[in-house]
């Protein structure tokens, strides 16, 4: 899950992010409107944290902006602002949520789970593929019924392809969404991380789900 | 139904006109009576020249009594209205047309008392009143008394009828006018109800709503002008408390949500190393100060508001005090490369030296936060005032007013920047002005010729 933070108050964003990446997200931060809407255009992101006072364009003209655009990803407004007008006005412009500041940063995670689950085919929380389980919430695998240790960005990567069973994803697909903005694309780090998953999902198991389709991309399938 | 201002002011239009058609009436009525009786006596002296001139013209015939010839004349001068009654100066009756035996008997009396200057007077006789002249005739030899009667039945008719007239005009004019009255002050008090209907929907939920001004000019107008103004300082006062409030939420609610979140990620891990707590700590800290920081600036200025904020007051070497202050910033201004240009003349107030500290520490402190690096500060303390200029950004026409409001901040992301000696949460200008005031010393800002903004603290001698 790639997601855009749009904050510009840098004590804020650091810590956002630090809590958002130690739970697998990919972030960027933005700092005012203007960066915003310049990176939504250039990446594909998959949720929106967006606040609202910022400098220049504020966040409801960001979020009109996104919206105009045809960007139909998931924002969540963020705020310390909590007049009724305000919340109103930003779900009446395209925001999915709003949360005031300050907020218990569990409830943005499970905020941010909800509003991309309803964008996925998978409503449930748990995706289920043959005897492999991915449980976005607590964001633990379990492969015939034995725990797998993973790390965030593991983790990121196999949600990422589990949320898209059964559909080939590309190398450029996978680090839009899994990846910030500070992958480097001439790396080999997506064939080390699908080769680490390989490993511990794949290997001491007897079907083998994570498959390569050459020069197209991974697609995780129990066929 | 008389605490209606329209129906009191008919009242009082009425009783007013009341007496004064009342007092006209009367006068009038005087008047006329007046012009009557006068007209009646020149009737009166007129016949009785007439009657004397007829008797002195005709000769008397031989033989022929005074008694015979007086009634001849008499019998000559009949008229319906007129008696004539002749008497010797004894009083003896010569001749009389008079057919009224009461009235005889009075004349009678009265002409007992000889011959007088010619006089009216007024004489009842049964239910007729009279009206009678009595003079001296001279016929030649004798002298006699001349007396004639008029009735006053004509004249009692006709101030009769003037007195009905105006007992039906008078009441009719007061009705009319009452009526007339009604409508008028309802028509002039129509925009007072107008006004209050209109203010009556007036909360503060439609602040901006203004009283309808028929006529500027009239006393009306004038007020619903006076009332428009009054609204306008509210709705402005309003809109500044709720700016506060939405301010000062903000302001609060960032380090909240930097302490919780902060705190919270980190613990959301098992095991972190040390570093990483200690960084998380550190801003946990750095918020913490920032919360204490705008919390005691709202106590401060909730006190002055309150009015508790009390001076302790003493003398206070201003000149000593300034250049301390200017010490304090120099660090932060030296690691910004900004240059202090301070000169100060020996100058004592009277004063609080712990709120005077703090007034000059904010202002110092924005002059640093808000300028360039590399930039230039020009501190000086001459004629009981304090000028602290710097080089910083216009603040521009639009927040020149703000600025001294609570929580105003021009860019409001601004101040986290830079390091500063006192919050930044926007109090800091809020605050200097309230020291000011408590020094009864006025605080203004301006932006000078050459592009710095100036802000200039006079106290009073």
């Amino acid at each position: 899950m790639r997601v855009l933070l749009v904050e510009d108050d840098s004590r804020i964003a650091a810590f956002v992010a630090k809590g958002l990446r130690e739970n697998s997200y990919a972030v960027d931060i933005a700092i005012d409107g203007d960066e915003a809407t310049y990176m939504a255009s250039i990446n594909l992101y998959d949720l929106f944290v967006l606040d609202i006072n910022l400098p220049g364009k504020d966040g409801f003209e960001v979020c009109c902006e996104l919206r105009e655009n045809g960007n139909t990803k998931p924002i969540l407004m963020l705020t310390a602002r909590d007049a009724i007008d305000d919340r109103i006005s930003g779900l009446d412009i395209g925001a999915d949520d709003y949360l005031t500041k300050p907020f218990e940063f569990r409830e943005l995670l499970a905020r941010l789970r909800a509003l991309s689950r309803r964008q996925s085919e998978f409503r449930a929380p748990k995706i289920v593929i043959a005897d492999l389980e991915v449980d976005t919430i607590s964001q633990n695998v379990i492969r015939a019924g034995k725990q797998i240790e993973l790390t965030a960005k593991e983790y990121s990567l196999i949600e990422f392809l589990a949320v898209n069973r059964g559909r080939v994803v590309g190398r450029e697909e996978i680090s839009e969404h899994v990846w910030d903005d500070s992958f480097d694309p001439f790396s080999n780090l997506i064939e080390v991380y699908i080769k680490r998953l390989r490993t511990k999902l794949d290997e001491d198991f007897g079907t083998q789900l994570i498959h390569t389709r050459r020069g197209v991309g991974y697609i995780l399938d129990d066929a | 139904m008389l605490d209606s201002i329209r129906i009191r002011l008919t009242i009082w239009y009425l009783t007013v006109l009341a007496l004064v058609m009342i007092a006209f009436a009367a006068l009038a009525y005087v008047s006329i009576l007046r012009v009557l009786t006068r007209e009646t006596d020149n009737n009166l002296v007129e016949m009785a020249e007439n009657f004397t001139a007829e008797v002195q013209s005709h000769q008397r015939d031989e033989g022929e009594t005074l008694e015979k010839k007086f009634s001849d004349e008499i019998g000559e001068f009949h008229f319906r209205d007129y008696h004539f009654v002749v008497y010797d100066t004894a009083g003896r009756r010569l001749a009389s047309s008079v057919d009224n035996d009461d009235l005889q008997t009075s004349l009678d009396n009265i002409a007992t008392g000889g011959l007088v200057a010619p006089a009216f007077f007024d004489l009842a006789a049964g239910d007729d009143n009279l009206r009678v002249y009595r003079t001296p005739l001279l016929v030649r030899p004798g002298r006699y008394q001349l007396f004639i009667v008029l009735s006053l039945e004509d004249q009692h008719a006709i101030s009769g009828g003037v007195v009905s007239v105006f007992l039906v005009a008078v009441p009719l004019a007061l009705i009319l006018s009452g009526l007339g009255g009604y409508f008028l002050a309802r028509k002039s008090l129509f925009p007072v109800a107008q006004m209050s209907s209109r203010a009556a929907n007036i909360s503060a939920a439609n602040l901006d709503d203004r009283l309808p001004v028929n006529n500027p000019n009239d006393e009306l107008g004038r007020l619903a002008i006076v009332l428009n103004a009054l609204l306008n300082r509210l709705e402005s006062s309003f809109e500044q408390q709720r700016r506060f409030m939405a301010d000062a939420s903000h302001e609060l609610r960032t380090p909240l949500a930097i302490v919780r979140g902060e705190s919270e990620v980190a613990l959301s891990k098992d095991s972190r190393t040390v570093q990483e707590y200690q960084e998380s700590l550190r801003i946990v800290n750095d918020e913490s100060r920032c919360l204490t920081e705008i919390v005691e600036g709202l106590f401060t200025l909730a006190r002055a508001d309150a009015g508790e904020l009390k001076a302790n007051v003493r003398e206070v070497y201003l000149d000593e005090l300034v250049a301390d202050c200017v010490r304090s910033i120099r660090t932060l201004a030296d690691r910004r490369n900004i240059k202090i240009e301070f000169s100060s003349e020996e100058t004592t107030i009277k004063g609080d030296e712990a709120l005077l500290r703090r007034l000059l520490l904010n202002l110092f402190d924005n002059a640093v936060k808000y300028n360039i690096d590399g930039g230039k500060i020009g501190i000086k303390l001459a004629d009981n005032t304090v000028t602290v200029s710097n080089t910083g950004e216009e603040i521009g026409r639009d927040h020149e007013e703000l600025i001294f409001d609570r929580f105003y901040r021009i860019e409001k992301n601004r101040s986290h920047k830079h390091e500063t000696l006192t919050s930044g949460a926007g109090l800091g200008l809020s605050i200097a002005k309230r020291i000011a005031e408590l020094h009864n010393a006025e605080i203004v800002y301006r932006r000078s010729a050459d592009g710095e903004n100036i802000f200039e603290i006079s106290f009073p001698r």
